[in-house]
């Protein structure tokens, strides 16, 4: 009952979100009606990263305790960042296109997200290249691990070494780009409901995992 | 028999020892890589030899050629290992930490080879600039190497323990390589062009922080690659 | 409506923060108890010495209890118990596919047990799996020694790997020992699988082993070579731990003392 509850007002949530981003928020000054966009391609970047985030914690408790469980969540949660990741470039190169006028122009922050799809398309390459369950777990595991040590530099130090023209994030101290009140709150409403969207996705495929790990215990 | 207390080091130079004598006889990783990266450069100069280019440009040929000769030979050093069986008898002599310590030792100096070949070659087939720091580019190019050998060698024994398909290295270790490559392209661009040792200095410290993070974790996660 | 969005805005920070420490408290964690094992064996390093000439084969105690192995949802075997006893010859016997040659490897540590447990002890002391492998002289034949190195080097490159440096009279006496006196500076690849045989024989017992792993130990041997492995079992009998896997009907007559028979695994495939 209370899952209902949940579902249908995270369904509402998202479908208020989306008219508030189209028509209650008001159109930023330099961009004018494009800045809309913000309300759904910076959510889908920060799942996107937050999933990696999730994963690699997943891949690091597969390690320590060997549970193939731990791995299979690993996987699942790769496999929603990077549908995460794909739509947020997508958005991103649109965004791009009507902005500076071209699709891709490599772009610090363009490149670093593309070497986010770079790493999951790698781990997946991985974990088909593997038969044996075990060898595959671990492979993917460290795999995982090992590339997470360029993500921080990715994400973080070339848009502050590098000159670009993708907007300042938000959090930063020094950002350039201020936001209204009402188009903040709209900001965080779209947060809270990507994030959602990715609890009650991860959540579904985790009891799915569950199911098909005690059917194999069954049948053995 | 002489036992003597047992040293960390001793171990590690048996493995690099017995690796280049292998590789002396067989010379498999070194025709491949030296053969890769000529063909390359080659090719390179063939089509664009005559234009005068950018610094810029010309490092990033370089390190075009030099990333992908290396993704060549450093596949072999696990794979040969894993293809003709005699990884067990590694792991029952020595632990994952000392073997992978002794690859990276090996798969260093291999890069070495590549360099001391490959970037005299260069000057002499596509005519950099002149004016260009010697000293100075020589030296981002070994830590260049190091970082790469350094990030490469844990994703070779991953790839190795995958069933060791030829095209599975290069693609896990782009990813992991692109802030060594951005980093060392610029560098060289910046030495090429006549640049001086302040200029580089940023360019150093994040090359040797990154190698020693790379190499640490490396370190403490090879026993979970090489287990079972 | 201002304190609202601060309020907001506040949570989120506060569950950013959160989120954050406990994940870098989780890596340091993690990074901590794997240096601590790094630190371990590699302390492991200097204390082995002394523990190589104290470990021997009469004193070491194995238990093996109730273990399982499952590949992949196949079941190799369910629950083992089994206790080899030093002094005999210890010998693991079954059909093809019954799990001999896994129940060697997961002896010494080259794989973990699905369900079970292996209990190595030395004077009531436990051994850990490095430590286990130190003592370990394992003869397979999915073993190989380098094609392109010569008898010499191979066994040089190895006994360097633990740590001694043997004379060349050493040498030479344990490789006359196997019979394979006269090649001894050939590289692998001239040798005929009858002779790499030999060798691996060789490279098990050259650092005098504690526990002897030898899975199909007459597998391309002539009859030489075979007088060649009963002497080895024989001497090694009293001084360490021998565990044989084989197939062969007659080597179980010879050698079995301590028999352990293998059921092939009925419920073996399943969905």
């Amino acid at each position: 009952m209370l899952k209902t509850i949940l579902k249908s007002a995270l369904g509402i949530w998202i479908a208020l979100v989306i008219v508030a981003a189209l028509l209650y928020a008001p159109p930023a000054m330099g961009l004018g009606d494009l800045s809309r966009i913000i309300y759904f391609h910076v959510p889908l970047a920060w799942v996107g990263v937050l999933a990696y985030l999730i994963s690699m914690v997943y891949s690091v408790r597969f390690l320590r305790r060997g549970l193939i469980k731990d791995d299979s969540l690993a996987a699942v949660n790769a496999e929603i960042g990077f549908i995460f990741t794909l739509l947020a470039t997508i958005t991103g190169a649109v965004f791009a296109r009507f902005t500076w006028g071209v699709f891709w122009n490599w772009d610090p922050r363009q490149t670093s997200i593309f070497i986010l799809l770079l790493i999951y398309s790698a781990y997946f390459v991985l974990r088909s290249s593997v038969d044996e369950e075990g060898r595959r777990a671990r492979l993917s595991s460290v795999f995982s691990i090992f590339a997470f040590i360029s993500v921080p530099f990715l994400v973080f130090v070339i848009p502050r070494v590098y000159a670009t023209l993708h907007p300042d994030p938000i959090i930063s101290t020094e950002s350039g780009f201020q936001m209204n009140a009402v188009m903040f709150r709209v900001f965080l409403a779209s947060l809270v409901g990507f994030t959602g969207i990715y609890a009650w996705i991860f959540n579904l495929s985790s009891r799915l995992i569950n199911l098909e790990q005690n059917n194999r215990r069954e049948n053995e | 028999m002489v036992k003597t207390s047992f040293s960390w080091i001793n171990a590690v130079s048996a493995i690099v020892t017995k690796d280049l004598i292998d590789e002396f006889r067989t010379r498999h990783a070194l025709t491949a890589m030296i053969l890769f990266s000529l063909t390359t450069l080659v090719t390179v100069s063939f089509t664009i030899g005559i234009y005068a280019l950018d610094v810029m440009l010309h490092s990033a040929l370089i390190w075009i050629i030099v990333f992908f000769s290396a993704m060549s030979a450093l596949n072999r050093s696990f794979t040969k290992e894993e293809d003709s069986g005699t990884i067990l008898a590694l792991k029952m002599s020595a632990t994952a930490e000392t073997i992978y310590s002794g690859k990276l030792v090996f798969n260093t100096l291999l890069l070495l080879v590549l360099i001391v070949v490959m970037l005299p070659l260069y000057y002499v087939m596509m005519n950099p600039p002149s004016g260009s720091n010697i000293a100075l580019l020589i030296l981002i190019c070994i830590t260049g190497l190091l970082s790469l050998s350094g990030a490469t060698t844990l994703l070779a024994a991953v790839v190795a323990r995958a069933g060791s398909r030829g095209s599975l290295l290069p693609v896990l270790a782009f990813p992991v390589l692109l802030p060594v490559l951005l980093t060392v392209i610029r560098g060289t661009g910046i030495a090429l062009g006549g640049g001086s040792g302040e200029e580089l200095k940023t360019d150093f410290l994040f090359l040797l922080s990154y190698l020693v993070i790379v190499v640490t974790a490396s370190l403490l996660l090879i026993p979970y690659v090489m287990e079972d | 409506m201002q304190m609202s969005i601060s309020f907001q805005y506040g949570k989120k920070v506060t569950i950013l923060k959160i989120q954050y420490s406990i994940i870098l408290s989780a890596l340091r964690a993690g990074i901590n108890t794997r240096l601590e094992q790094v630190r371990q064996s590699l302390t492991l390093f200097k204390g082995s010495i002394k523990m190589y000439y104290n470990v021997k084969g009469p004193f070491m105690k194995i238990t093996i209890n109730k273990l399982a192995k499952i590949y992949n949802s196949k079941k190799v075997f369910s629950s083992i118990s089994w206790q080899p006893e030093p002094g005999k010859c210890n010998l693991v016997t079954g059909p093809n596919g019954s799990g001999k040659s896994t129940l060697l490897r997961l002896i010494c540590g080259l794989e973990k047990p699905s369900a079970g447990s292996i209990k190595i002890t030395f004077n009531n002391d436990e051994l850990s799996v490095s430590e286990i492998r130190k003592v370990t002289g394992l003869v397979t034949p999915d073993l190989a020694l380098y094609r392109h190195l010569t008898a010499r080097e191979n066994m040089l490159f190895f006994a360097k790997l633990g740590g001694s440096f043997p004379t060349e009279k050493e040498l030479c006496e344990i490789l006359v020992k196997v019979g394979l006196a006269g090649s001894i500076d050939y590289p692998l690849a001239v040798f005929s699988t009858g002779m790499k045989q030999r060798l691996k024989l060789a490279y098990a017992i050259f650092h005098e082993p504690a526990l002897l792993l030898l899975d199909e130990p007459n597998t391309n041997l002539d009859d030489e070579g075979k007088i060649v492995v009963n002497s080895i079992i024989s001497e090694y009998k009293s001084k360490s731990m021998v565990i044989i896997a084989t197939n062969d009907q007659e080597e179980v007559r010879q050698y079995g003392e301590n028999i352990l028979f293998l059921d092939k695994c009925s419920k073996c495939n399943s969905n």
